[in-house]
């Protein structure tokens, strides 16, 4: 399946504008899917990444198809075929 | 009137003017000690003589209708506490409202000796309020007639000069009430924006307040501990210094245009966009490169309130909302332009963030052909600064216009472009992408306003699940109630690189220097109190539930990124809210939560 991120700000300058990822299984859990793309850009890692607590962030804001993702489950919400996912950037640009 | 019966005193001047105009009555009134214990000073005590004093359903425009002009009681013992906070029921919303400034006004006041003013009644002719030493009376001023606020302030150079412009005096829905407005000012002057409330001012014939205060800062603080003042001041001013000064940038709320931009949440063409390529053209870099002067309140070392000059054109006191408003909101992209806006708006006396609301909601309507004999474009300052006029003297559509967007978007049928909440309309945030301005904007006490509780700075800078925006929400919301009883500055904490919890637990011991004893927890329960307060006068006035709710450009996609505030999520936001404010599921106070705030004697 196809996922695409779309990165914002400062983030749009360690990673690029937009990402899109192709991944083996039909759906994935959004707390996995930040590995995927961290190992990738590691850069990124000052921003967002996979901690104890689940996915720890400095500043991001995350939406799926434009929807915040605490109101889909947080870490555990399932990303599918074609979802979009905007990743905002932190406010005082890291 | 509420007879009140007071035998000792918290603080020195915790006495208030009231001023009838209808029959030339001024009189000092002293407030009795269990009202100022529970509510404090300003949005505080105004509220609570409002809720008790301005009866349900009446027109905000007729004679029994109240302004409360109120300081707080640490003005001018401790420094930065220079706002005015103005309550009323706005005639643009029907409902509750405050709108603070900042100025020298509320030091002037305290200094003569008073908390706050209550204006009612009405008076056949144009009149003015003066307050100095030797005399406090209500003069005739049928000169002032027409004039801009520049214009007043200038005649009155020597006092600290509240007004109205041309636009209050036409009542206008949304004229707003400005302080030191003036050519060359020294002081950094204020407008309250928000709500119309200078369009009260005007349906009462009260054209300006001057005032000179004489007492001295010894005299207000009788009895305050000076080795404790001495030392809560330094510990402030040092907390200002490290924390508040490298956060004021340029100063005001500019720096927020970039982390609106960044976000994309930047009102773009009445919010169907949220960003501009050339929004760099119009971010505190770009405005710190035009700032000749920078001006402060009298006591505050920020100096917030900047001079910008560009070709020619100069403006005082620029802020984050008129900016974007006026200039991504509209595509005007041109600093010397938002300059004469911001100008010809303050002149005139009218808010200019609904100025510019309004303004984007006629320029969608022409792009969309739903316009008959009117056409303004995107970018069109010519014809935005002749609607201005237009609105403020309310000559052809700019009388429709000066109802407000709520009421105009009904005129013109065309309701779905209007973006309001309880007929206040949208500051410049797009919730779209920050979803807590969504709740915040549903659930203000005066309709879709950002400064109750702005959580922008929270949402991008932590990760934040719904309890934790909904608790955020209210905090915010309660810890400001408290904040504006003082009446503390919103561009102190606002501005503040660290959380401001340090500050506020000064701010709690300087008001425990006057003969108060608050902790942290009964100052947030003072907000909340104030706040369950002022949700009661709304509900008084039919608000439930259905009000609680969002305009319909927000529940759709944007056109740029596809951001959208669904209704489920919307309502779930809702719910939780209310219970955890301890509301019924249509948004009413339960009966424990009023009485666990102290509420139900008073109600
Ligand atoms: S921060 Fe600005 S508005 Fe606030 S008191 Fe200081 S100068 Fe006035």
């Amino acid at each position: 399946m196809v996922i695409v991120v779309r990165f914002y700000g400062v983030l749009k300058e360690l990673v690029r504008e937009k990402l899109e990822l192709n991944i083996r299984s039909s759906e994935v859990l959004f707390l996995d899917l930040v590995k995927e793309i961290i190992r990738e850009y590691p850069a990124l890692g000052n921003f967002i990444k996979v901690g104890e607590e689940g996915v720890e962030v400095r500043g991001v804001s995350v939406l799926v198809n434009g929807r915040h993702i605490m109101f889909l489950g947080g870490d555990k919400a399932l990303i599918r075929d074609g979802d979009v996912i905007d990743v905002l950037p932190p406010l005082h640009g890291g | 009137m509420i007879i009140l019966v007071c035998n000792s005193v918290i603080y020195s001047g915790q006495t208030i003017l009231r001023v009838d105009l209808s029959n030339d009555k001024i009189e000092d009134e002293e407030l009795p000690d269990f009202v100022v214990e529970k509510f404090v000073g300003g949005k505080g005590l105004a509220t609570y003589l409002m809720y008790k004093e301005v009866k349900p359903g009446i027109d905000p425009f007729s004679p029994e209708n109240k302004l409360y002009v109120f300081g707080g009681p640490l003005a001018f013992i401790y420094p930065t506490f220079t706002r005015t906070i103005m309550v009323s029921k706005s005639p643009l919303t029907g409902l509750y409202c405050d709108s603070n400034a900042g100025g020298s006004f509320s030091i002037e006041l305290r200094r003569a000796g008073y908390v706050g003013i209550v204006i009612e009644g009405k008076s056949d002719k144009m009149k003015c309020l003066k307050i100095t030493k030797e005399e406090k009376k209500l003069i005739e001023c049928e000169s002032l007639k027409g004039k801009t606020t520049y214009e007043v302030g200038d005649a009155f150079r020597e006092y600290s000069v509240l007004t109205i412009g041309p636009a209050g005096e036409n009542l206008v829905r949304f004229a707003n009430i400005v302080i030191d407005m003036k050519k060359n000012p020294v002081t950094r002057p204020g407008v309250a924006g928000r709500g119309g409330l200078g369009a009260v001012m005007g349906s009462k014939n009260l054209k300006a307040i001057f005032l000179k205060g004489w007492l001295k800062p010894d005299e207000l603080a009788k009895n305050v501990d000076k080795n404790l003042q001495k030392d809560l001041i330094n510990r402030y001013l040092k907390i200002l210094q490290e924390d508040v000064v490298p956060g004021i940038g340029v100063g005001g709320n500019l720096p927020v245009f970039r982390v609106s931009a960044e976000a994309r949440i930047l009102p773009v063409k009445n919010f169907q966009a949220g960003s501009h390529e050339r929004w760099e053209d119009l971010a505190d870099d770009a405005w710190g490169r035009i700032t000749v002067n920078r001006i402060t309140c009298p006591t505050c070392p920020l100096r917030c309130g900047v001079t910008v000059v560009e070709n020619g054109s100069s403006t005082e006191r620029i802020e984050y909302e008129t900016v974007a408003m006026n200039g991504s909101n509209l595509m005007i992209i041109s600093r010397k332009a938002l300059a004469q806006i911001n100008t010809t708006l303050n002149a005139l006396g009218m808010d200019t963030i609904t100025t510019g609301n309004i303004a984007a909601f006629l320029m969608e309507l022409t792009e969309r052909g739903l316009l008959k004999d009117y056409k303004i474009s995107w970018g069109d300052l010519e014809g935005y600064l002749k609607l201005i006029h237009d609105i403020a003297y309310r000559k052809d559509l700019g009388n429709i216009l000066a109802e407000g967007l709520a009421r105009a978007s009904k005129t013109l049928g065309a309701e779905e472009y209007a973006v309001h909440i309880k007929k206040l309309e949208i500051p410049a945030y797009d919730p779209r992408g920050v979803v807590g301005m969504a709740l915040a904007y549903a659930t203000a006490d005066r309709g879709g306003d950002h400064l109750r509780a702005w959580t922008v700075a929270a949402e991008l800078t932590s990760k934040l699940t719904l309890e934790d925006l909904v608790n955020l929400t209210k905090y915010l919301q309660d810890r400001n109630a408290a904040l504006w009883s003082l009446v503390a500055c919103d561009n102190i904490p606002g501005n503040s690189v660290r959380p401001p919890d340090e500050m506020i637990r000064i701010y709690i011991k300087m008001l425990n220097t006057l003969g108060f004893s608050y902790d942290e927890e009964s100052f947030l329960k003072l907000g909340e109190r104030i706040y369950n307060l002022s949700r009661l006068f709304n509900i008084r006035e039919g608000v439930s539930r259905k009000d609680d709710s969002l305009p319909p450009r927000f529940h759709k996609p944007r056109e740029d990124t596809g951001w959208i505030i669904t209704k489920e999520d919307f309502e779930k936001m809702l719910d939780t809210y209310y219970s955890k404010r301890g509301w019924d599921s249509n948004g009413v106070p339960l009966k424990e939560t009023l009485d666990k705030l102290g509420l139900l004697d008073i109600i």
